[in-house]
């Protein structure tokens, strides 16, 4: 049985879709990895790509305009990540841009973005070297994370100490909340300070009665009187100055 | 009774003896000369053509669904944006070829068996073989040929209209742009997704062309043995996909795509 003519045109259609949804789909994927049209080679060097893989994005301004090509190992600290990119971006790209490694999102892939930093600078060559940040190193930090909660751990264990020696009455602290001595101790110097006080009241009026120092205490009185009179005859007494010391002088031969 | 397998060791290496001696047949008679090109335009037609609208409908659905299906648990982790993704890669790596070589196992691996089944009870092959025509170069080859040409071509119609059917279920819930949508389908899809199901298609069509050749070509002379055939080729086939898929993975994984 031969083919009809309807049927090998409706073949030919069919396959003929068929071959171009492939020949689509794989010039999608080969524009994503910039197999086709003008691309430039640039490399970085890094010490520690960060889970980094081949076909990651290079981002710049925040825009795709290349992909990772390969990376490759060139010494036991380094990886060497070579790149490509779209050539229509090669004048923005200049020999003193940085670049980073970073991640798309929370949760999303791995990538390159380069960012420059002057505007006057030279172009990028190339297949030139771009100068690199290494990634943030997250073991690292967990590592320093870990050293720090070792530390606060001593120092919380010292702390614990100390409370459980306050709190059984250990050390200056723990007497002071717990011991009932000191308080005791202190009522008794209360008691002797005020016995020692009664007995200076006491020798301080037989000093008074002492015929030695009669004259400096009654001296002392004569002019607290005085003191007192010239405060309450400031408004009324019409005394004179002159009245005034004939006063004193009267009293002072009275006292002799 | 070959094609209904005997049990005994002996009847499996017999089984497995006349198909690789099948297979041989099969393999020197593509470089014969008189090539029958008519007959194999006219089994494309039959085999590829006629088995699009299943394929096509099919394949929709399988895009649609899984984003469907997808989208609560994106939902919950908040990675809405990776569903076109995702999508993408499982029906090309795996869904797409395996699902559509299970139906091209179904409807053709069935014709093609119950086809050369009948021919042979009916005696048209042996009428073939004293006419000096070459039954296996006419019947066999085409047909394999056939479906290694169609099992990739519908397989990769299928994997452009899943995208379709998931583009559809993702505009259920809000309007997304068709460039934004297959940019982000196709941003994480390689060449190592594309080519390993593709080539690995190639073989599902060897398989079910082959299987269904064989199982017709050497089926008995009764009535009930057509039907016999068309079972154990579409049983058979879609066993041999399953194999091949499994041993797919393997290669590819080792590869380190």
């Amino acid at each position: 049985m031969k083919a009809t003519s309807g049927q090998k045109v409706r073949t030919g259609v069919f396959a003929i879709a068929g071959l171009v949804l492939l020949i689509g789909a794989i010039f999608l994927i080969g524009k994503k990895q910039n197999m086709f049209g003008d691309t430039f080679h640039i490399y970085g060097t890094f010490k520690n790509v960060g889970g980094l893989q081949v076909g990651n994005n290079v981002r710049f301004v925040g825009i795709n305009v290349g992909t990772v090509e390969s990376i490759k190992i060139i010494s036991d600290t380094m990886a060497r990540v070579d790149m490509i990119i779209r050539d229509k971006v090669h004048p923005f790209i200049k020999s003193d841009a940085v670049a980073s490694i970073g991640s798309d999102g929370l949760m999303g892939d791995k990538l390159i973005s380069i960012a420059s930093t002057s505007e006057n600078a030279t172009v990028i060559k190339d297949g030139g070297l771009i100068a690199t940040l290494n990634p943030t190193d997250f073991s690292k930090i967990i590592s320093r994370v870990e050293e720090i909660a070792d530390n606060a751990q001593v120092i919380t264990d010292g702390l614990a100490d100390i409370a459980t020696q306050i709190s059984s009455g250990q050390g200056s602290i723990g007497r002071l909340l717990y011991s009932d001595d000191l308080s005791k101790n202190l009522e008794g110097s209360v008691n002797n300070l005020k016995k020692g006080t009664a007995g200076f009241s006491e020798n301080m009026t037989a000093l008074k009665h002492n015929f030695l120092l009669k004259g400096y205490y009654k001296k002392k009185a004569r002019e607290k009187e005085a003191a007192a009179n010239m405060a309450a005859g400031d408004s009324t007494s019409q005394m004179s100055k002159k009245e005034i010391r004939k006063a004193e002088r009267k009293a002072r031969k009275e006292s002799n | 009774m070959a094609q209904e397998g005997t049990l005994s060791i002996k009847g499996i290496f017999e089984e497995a003896g006349n198909q690789v001696l099948f297979m041989f047949r099969f393999f020197r008679n593509i470089f014969r000369f008189n090539f029958e090109w008519n007959e194999l335009i006219r089994q494309c037609y039959m085999i590829g053509y006629k088995s699009f609208p299943l394929v096509a409908i099919t394949g929709f659905i399988v895009g649609f669904v899984m984003t469907l299906q997808a989208e609560p648990t994106m939902k919950e982790f908040g990675a809405e944006s990776y569903i076109p993704r995702m999508v993408a890669v499982s029906l090309i790596r795996e869904i797409c070829p395996v699902i559509i070589a299970l139906i091209c196992a179904g409807k053709m691996a069935s014709g093609i068996g119950a086809e050369l089944g009948s021919m042979k009870v009916t005696e048209q092959v042996e009428a073939m073989e004293v006419s000096g025509a070459n039954p296996i170069q006419y019947l066999v080859v085409t047909r394999i040929l056939a479906c290694i040409f169609m099992v990739p071509l519908l397989t990769i119609l299928a994997e452009g209209l899943g995208m379709a059917g998931s583009y559809s279920a993702v505009n259920i819930s809000g309007h997304v742009s068709p460039t934004l949508f297959f940019n982000k389908a196709f941003s994480s899809v390689a060449f190592g997704d594309l080519l390993p199901s593709f080539i690995k298609t190639v073989f599902f069509g060897y398989a079910i062309g082959f299987v269904g050749c064989y199982k017709g070509y050497n089926s008995d002379r009764g009535t009930e043995s057509v039907g016999v055939a068309a079972n154990s080729a579409v049983v058979n086939a879609s066993l041999w996909i399953i194999v091949i898929d499994g041993i797919a993975v393997q290669i590819t994984n080792a590869l380190g795509y």
